[in-house]
């Protein structure tokens, strides 16, 4: 007679694709002996039936509204909407210290310091609270093996600095529209740190009825770290929304981490993401613990660069 | 609307036609709210993550090929949105039914036929409570089967899981939502969750 185990995936497939009539009869004539299985059987048939009656929540009007004001807001080239909500403080990169044996592994060390929405965060011994307000300060990112580049961005020097100083408005174009920034490939540094000023006054002023509170700080660029390619540079901050887009926007993806090439991680708005290529230069991207997170494709490694603008690295002291 | 009507209708928004994106919103704005709402407990929350959602959505259009359907893709959205929101305030604020999984379950079994309409309310509440204090992964699966209805596949599609991961991940949230319910709904040693400040206390009391 099997165990209560497999009576367990029985309730559960009794939720969903139903029993046969064996199983069924199987079932009841188990739980029938066997109090612990009866129990859950009720309780989760209970629950799931409750669940299965509960109504979808109605909407306020102004979801939409507010939709359409953004899209609007963008579509006219008033530049990228702002993140949604200031960020909150960035757990520090040590507390997440799992992701680094697939870079030992890998020896491709890259790191990515990122920011957002007029916060600054650390690879390591970030901020650990009230980053929105804080000036752009960087800890030095250490690369993580195979003696990496090591990089240095401190907000009073370096790119850091130099990105929020170099702000400058963009109004132009939507940043999904690639050929905004493809040129931008083989940037100098000084224009790999032109950036947008986020707080573009129209948009700011189309979306304030759906944008709490606007930062005035402005924010600024992403800011990369591509140890393995001996490469740093940004993405501009009008491209923010569309690299968000790219790592959002893709279909899911099989296999684990472990099958591709890694390309370099990007901290934004205190998720991880790790970016990898495949043998089609399809550009591929997961967070969470690397390896088991959601792992989507989003675009090809063209579209991924052409987001992006390369600078010198700015080396360490 | 039709898959095809809402591709048309991608269409022409790529096309230029911004306006008609409103048409799509209105179509699955109650999807993608309650999705928000449930996984965030604030409306003040879902109504930002439901916004983001749509607005990525957007941005990302030209990227939607059809392979899945324009509600799993939003879902999808809609998930990554709400599990950063999640992520970011998960250092505050620690969800209570992590470790509870494989709890006895001790209670009558008439704890969950309930009779009366108000002992079918306490069993909604408490159900909902339960629902609530799950960890994100979990509740994520829960809504999107059994409120959204959707299919194992279409969850795996919305997650970026194997379909075989969906599957064990929603048999382990059952587990836990009925080892809440049996436990009276009182998970309390771990600290209220983050959306105890709208559920009460008197879950499980049937």
């Amino acid at each position: 007679m099997a165990g209560c185990e497999y009576y367990e995936k029985l309730i559960n497939a009794l939720l969903d694709e139903g029993l046969t009539a064996e199983q069924e009869a199987d079932l009841r004539e188990h739980v029938r002996g066997c109090p612990s299985c009866r129990r859950l059987l009720t309780a989760v048939t209970a629950a799931t039936r409750v669940l299965r009656e509960e109504d979808l929540a109605q909407p306020p009007a102004e979801l939409a509204e507010g939709v359409m004001a953004r899209v609007a807001a963008a579509a006219e080239g008033a530049g990228p909407a702002r993140p949604m909500a200031a960020p909150e403080p960035i757990r520090p990169r040590h507390s997440r210290s799992r992701r680094r044996s697939p870079w030992v592994r890998w020896g491709a060390a890259a790191c990515l310091v990122l920011a957002a929405g007029g916060a600054v965060f650390a690879l390591r011994g970030g901020l650990r609270g009230g980053a929105k307000s804080a000036a752009p300060q960087m800890a030095a990112v250490d690369g993580l093996a195979n003696g990496a580049v090591v990089y240095q961005a401190a907000g009073e020097d370096a790119s850091g600095a130099k990105a929020a100083d170099a702000a400058i408005p963009e109004p132009a174009q939507a940043p999904e529209n690639d050929e905004n920034t493809s040129s931008g490939m083989d940037s100098t540094a000084d224009s790999a740190m032109i950036a947008a000023d986020e707080a573009v006054p129209e948009a700011a002023g189309d979306g304030g009825a759906v944008l709490p509170s606007p930062s005035p700080t402005p924010a600024a660029p992403v800011i990369i770290r591509d140890a393995a390619r001996a490469e740093a540079g940004t993405v501009p901050t009008e491209n923010r929304e569309a690299l968000l887009a790219l790592l959002e926007g893709g279909q899911p993806a099989g296999g684990t981490a472990a099958d591709w090439d890694m390309l370099f991680t990007a901290d934004i708005d205190g998720l991880t993401y790790t970016f990898a290529t495949d043998e089609n230069a399809r550009v591929l991207v997961w967070w969470d613990s690397v390896g088991t997170g959601p792992i989507r494709s989003g675009g090809t490694l063209d579209d991924l660069r052409a987001l992006m603008v390369f600078a010198e690295p700015v080396l360490p002291e | 609307m039709t898959r095809d009507e809402e591709k048309n209708l991608i269409q022409r928004v790529l096309a230029g036609e911004t306006e008609l994106f409103e048409t799509l919103v209105k179509a699955h704005e109650r999807a993608v709210y309650d999705l928000a709402l449930r996984m965030l407990g604030s409306e003040q929350d879902a109504l930002d993550a439901a916004q983001e959602a749509f607005f990525r959505a957007w941005r990302a259009l030209g990227s939607f090929r059809g392979d899945s359907k324009f509600s799993v893709w939003l879902y999808r959205l809609t998930s990554n949105v709400c599990l950063d929101m999640l992520r970011r305030a998960s250092r505050r604020e620690e969800s209570s039914l992590t470790d509870e999984e494989g709890e006895d379950l001790e209670l009558p079994d008439r704890r969950f036929d309930p009779q009366t309409e108000l002992e079918k309310k306490e069993l909604r509440a408490a159900v909902r409570e339960g629902l609530a204090r799950l960890e994100p992964s979990f509740r994520q699966a829960l809504i999107l089967r059994d409120i959204h209805g959707l299919t194992y596949d279409e969850i795996a599609q919305a997650t970026g899981l194997e379909p075989g991961t969906v599957k064990s991940r929603i048999f382990r949230a059952r587990r836990k939502l009925a080892a809440f319910l049996a436990s009276g709904g009182n998970f309390s040693a771990s600290g209220p969750s983050y959306t105890s400040e709208k559920g009460g206390g008197n879950g499980g009391r049937l």
